[in-house]
């Protein structure tokens, strides 16, 4: 699709977001120390931050929520749970956000069983993603094949600059959005498009000097391979298993069905999805008898090296992808220190 | 476009309830609507509020009205199983996984190796088999059982022992009761001079950990190749199609790419047993 890069005023910002006309309208704000979403609905708000830190959070929970209700059963005659049409606007979110999302759309829409409420989400989205100017000192997604820009395949995409944003849609949907709004853009300058340039080269090497002790992980060892346990445990050695790896990360997609009575009605059951991580001791515990429960994976490190060869291993496997897009918040979140950068040197060692 | 919920269960009634063995029954289950399955695929059966847990049908495949499944008594939700009773409503999805490569064993021996209540999956197999036995050119079953009230489906050895080219020895690891059969674990049933083509066969072995790691372990010395060997192994599961993560091993989940894999796909990742 022919993008054509306009011009929106800083000033002009809030009307632009008023014309999206949408109740789920989300955006990045400060809040203290850190960059996280909040609805932009109605009324008094606080200013976006597009041109910070990458927000604490990526956007997953927003399609793969931590918990949800996926069935009532026996299922009510009336109500579908499925049929709901919540049209949802996410405004600030990252290159390494879409990277994420392409992976989760094809675990949740491309695979066998397609999972209709992650779907319908994203059938129902769009996202104003933003260059990524000041990567946070755990960024890593230069080494993943990752930009910290968008120039291909999102809705509409904003590179702060001088004044206001540069803006230019690559879906239908994103025109369609920018039409409504064409009184509020002109056409960008040449000195506009130079400064975004110059932004992302800095942005670029930033991220090249802070991962320069890093290599790339290398493509599929494949099955077989011998890790460095011995590395790797030490690295796993400071894990506290809190699961918080796998919950802030924008790929992991690890979940539990859960089963209870209904609370509004007691003869139905309702079930629950909710996010699980594969680091967890009870992740992967079967029955057994006398109480004994066996796990295939009994060892901290042994769960430890599962997620880590989920994602750069397995996924290319099965998946030709990489299951990772780089962007840190494991390290950002762990209490125990752990740098996925540095156990995946020893994995792949 | 939106296709149907997969976490939804097809709701089923409970017919009837079987007593198997003190701790083992079997529920003959009715869904609203058939549900087709090839012998090895499992179900996800629903106790309404209480949980889910999976389960391969061991009734036979040719009959997708109803399903029997055969369940020990061993944790939350099996608790509550064995305590349903006829009429009751519960709950099915699935099937799930590739079931047993019936086509891959036309024309060959099938040798079974079962323990305990791992002949419940392995007697859909049976079936299967006995559905269209000159497909095959001999099912050896070799079923082993803790004691002789555990032994599971007693009553349809002899008819499996009638089937022109099938034959069935079983054992128990503690006699009881004058019981006069074999004594021993069911690998005392692989001899060294066990008679069977082992140039020409597959193995199909389901039962508890321990047990399918002797029993590979058996069948690797007596030389069938690790090809020739498919075992059905336990994994906690929740979603069953490949997406929850709980039940890999290596990049195969089990639920999706199994239940039932072959040894030579999996013998290279950790702690498969
Ligand atoms: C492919 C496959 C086929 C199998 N076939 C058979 C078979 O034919 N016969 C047989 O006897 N066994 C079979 N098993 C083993 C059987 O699935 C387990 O014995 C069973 O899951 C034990 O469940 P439990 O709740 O009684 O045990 P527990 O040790 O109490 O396990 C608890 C589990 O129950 C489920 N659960 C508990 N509470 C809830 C809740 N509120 N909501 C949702 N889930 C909940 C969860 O999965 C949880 O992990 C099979 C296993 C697999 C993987
Ligand atoms: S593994 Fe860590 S760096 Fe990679 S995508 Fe997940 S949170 Fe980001
Ligand atoms: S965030 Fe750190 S401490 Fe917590 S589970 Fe992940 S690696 Fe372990
Ligand atoms: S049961 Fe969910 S991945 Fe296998």
């Amino acid at each position: 699709m022919e993008t054509t890069i306009q011009f929106l005023r800083e000033e002009d910002l809030p009307a632009f977001c008023e014309r999206l006309g949408v109740e789920s309208l989300f955006g990045t704000v400060r809040q203290h120390d850190h960059v996280a979403y909040e609805s932009l609905a109605g009324g008094q708000n606080q200013p976006l931050e597009l041109r910070g830190r990458p927000p604490a959070e990526s956007v997953k929970g927003f399609f793969f929520p931590s918990k949800e209700r996926v069935a009532v059963y026996p299922a009510p005659e009336s109500e579908s749970l499925t049929d709901k049409e919540d049209k949802i606007v996410l405004i600030g979110a990252r290159a390494c956000d879409l990277a994420a999302l392409a992976i989760l759309d094809r675990i949740f829409i491309h695979g066998e069983s397609p999972d209709p409420f992650y779907q319908r989400r994203r059938e129902n989205s769009l996202l104003i993603t933003v260059d990524c100017n000041r990567p946070a000192e755990y960024c890593f997604c230069n080494l993943l094949d990752g930009k910290p820009f968008v120039d291909r395949s999102f809705d509409i995409h904003l590179s702060p600059v001088e004044a206001g944003y540069l803006i230019a849609a690559d879906s239908d949907k994103g025109a369609a959005v920018l039409a409504k709004s064409a009184d509020l853009l002109t056409p960008a300058q040449t000195v506009q498009i130079e400064q975004r340039d110059r932004q992302r080269q800095e942005a670029l090497d930033t991220l090249g000097r802070q991962n320069q002790e890093f290599a790339p992980p290398p493509q599929a060892p494949g099955a077989g391979s011998t890790p460095d346990f011995a590395a790797l445990a030490a690295e796993a050695g400071s894990c506290v298993e809190c699961g918080a790896c796998s919950y802030i990360c924008p790929t992991c997609h690890c979940f539990l069905l859960f089963d209870h009575r209904g609370r509004t009605e007691p003869l139905r059951f309702e079930r629950e999805k909710t996010w699980d991580s594969c680091l967890l001791a009870n992740f992967a515990k079967m029955a057994g008898v006398g109480g004994f429960k066996p796990t295939p994976r009994p060892q901290l490190r042994d769960r430890f090296e599962n997620r880590l060869r989920h994602k750069f291993e397995w996924m290319v496997e099965n998946l030709n992808l990489v299951g990772c897009v780089g962007c840190g918040r494991c390290r950002a979140a762990c209490m125990g220190g752990c740098d996925i950068r540095t156990a995946l040197q020893e994995l792949v060692r | 476009m939106i296709t149907s919920n997969p976490y939804l269960p097809m709701e089923t009634e409970l017919l009837e309830v079987i007593d198997e063995t003190p701790t083992i029954k079997t529920l003959v289950l009715k869904p609203r609507e058939p549900i087709p399955f090839r012998a090895g695929q499992f179900m996800q059966l629903t106790l309404p509020g209480v949980g889910e847990a999976p389960f391969t049908p061991s009734s036979n495949p040719r009959d997708a009205d109803r399903q029997e499944i055969t369940i020990l008594k061993t944790g939350q939700v099996t608790d509550r199983l064995h305590d349903a009773a006829p009429g009751d409503l519960l709950g099915l999805r699935g099937p799930f996984g590739k079931g047993y490569p019936l086509e891959k064993f036309h024309g060959k021996e099938v040798l079974l190796v079962g323990g305990g209540v791992g002949l419940a999956p392995l007697r859909a197999l049976i079936y299967a088999l006995g559905n269209e036995p000159k497909k095959f050119r001999r099912v050896s079953i070799k079923y082993g059982a803790r004691r002789p009230a555990e032994r599971l489906y007693p009553g349809q050895y002899e008819q499996w022992r009638g089937i022109d080219n099938f034959d069935f020895t079983e054992t128990v690891d503690v006699a009881e009761d004058g019981w006069k059969g074999n004594v021993g674990v069911v690998t005392t049933l692989l001899p060294d001079d066990l008679d069977i083509d082992r140039t020409n066969a597959y193995v199909v072995s389901c039962g508890p950990p321990i047990m399918l790691r002797f029993v590979t372990l058996r069948c690797l010395e007596l030389g069938f190749t690790p090809a020739q060997i498919y075992l059905s192994l336990n994994r906690k599961m929740s979603c069953g199609f490949g997406v929850c993560g709980r039940c890999n091993i290596g990049p195969y989940y089990l639920c999706k790419d199994g239940p039932d894999m072959c040894y030579e796909k999996i013998m290279h990742y950790d702690n498969v047993f």
